[in-house]
């Protein structure tokens, strides 16, 4: 079975792709550098089968600086 | 354009909250050769927050047309909104504020793993170039949080109110991001850390 690593490195430089630069964003409870690659290859697997953008929206309006800070 | 700039366009505007649409509408105007996407996917957030992967595609063979540049900024939407707003917005700064150090081999990739999961060295004979990565990473956070928190709602608040009185949940939930980053850009060593984000932009 490949480990997570290889996984990961199989995707980066997969169809021809070359990679310019990778950055990781660890969570808190990351076990491993193979943990951690592993969670990377199953976000980027998901996000290269994924046609849309998906863009974390606000929930409110966005307000003057100053009238919310009147508010507070 | 630097990510001071981008900084300082938010600043302009003097609206929160910052919407992550229009922070990336910005970085693709700035870089228009280069196709960016954002996707958010389910990921335990305790194992990964998100990735940014910069990619070319190399032309067929014989072609005459030029690679084509791409990025891809993954977040985990199991997190919270506040949270995957900064998680994103962090990955977006590196696009527009490219890393004086890249992972662009296997080794580098597999390091930097490493690296990332451990402590952070920063001494002379014993830093190595992931290190610096890591850094780079924390500092691109900070870059986000001047993005998200402009400037003018600190300087508003703490002309009306003194740090103890300001309630840093309603900040919070004005600015749409974790509250730990707003105690930290309404703190006294904000003012500093921002203008030498500036500073170097």
């Amino acid at each position: 079975m490949k480990s997570g690593t290889d996984k990961l490195l199989s995707l980066l430089f997969g169809e021809g792709r070359e990679l310019v630069n990778f950055r990781f964003f660890p969570g808190e409870n990351v076990t491993s550098a193979n943990d951690l690659c592993e969670a990377s290859h199953d976000a980027l697997r998901q996000a290269l089968d994924t046609q849309e953008d998906t863009i974390p929206g606000v929930t409110r309006e966005p307000a003057q600086i100053a009238e919310l800070v009147a508010k507070m | 354009m630097s990510i001071g700039k981008v900084v300082r366009h938010f600043e302009a505007i003097g609206k929160v909250p910052v919407d992550i649409n229009d922070v990336l509408a910005l970085v693709r105007e700035i870089c228009p050769d280069e196709k960016i996407r954002v996707r958010g996917v389910d990921i335990d957030p305790g194992r990964l927050k998100g990735n940014c992967y910069r990619y070319k595609i190399p032309p067929q063979t014989g072609s005459s047309l030029m690679p084509v540049q791409c990025s891809l900024i993954v977040y985990s939407t199991r997190m919270s909104t506040f949270e995957q707003r900064l998680v994103c917005c962090k990955e977006l700064v590196h696009i527009v504020n490219p890393d004086p150090i890249v992972t662009r081999t296997s080794a580098e990739v597999v390091h930097l793993a490493e690296r990332v999961t451990k402590k952070i060295i920063l001494k002379p004979g014993q830093t190595t170039s992931n290190d610096i990565q890591v850094f780079l990473d924390h500092l691109a956070v900070w870059h986000a949080v001047a993005i998200l928190v402009p400037f003018g709602i600190r300087e508003e608040l703490l002309a009306a109110k003194s740090i103890d009185q300001i309630n840093l949940d309603a900040v919070a939930e004005a600015l749409e991001i974790p509250r730990d980053y707003v105690k930290t850009a309404l703190g006294p060593s904000w003012a500093l850390m921002r203008e030498t984000i500036l500073a170097y932009n």
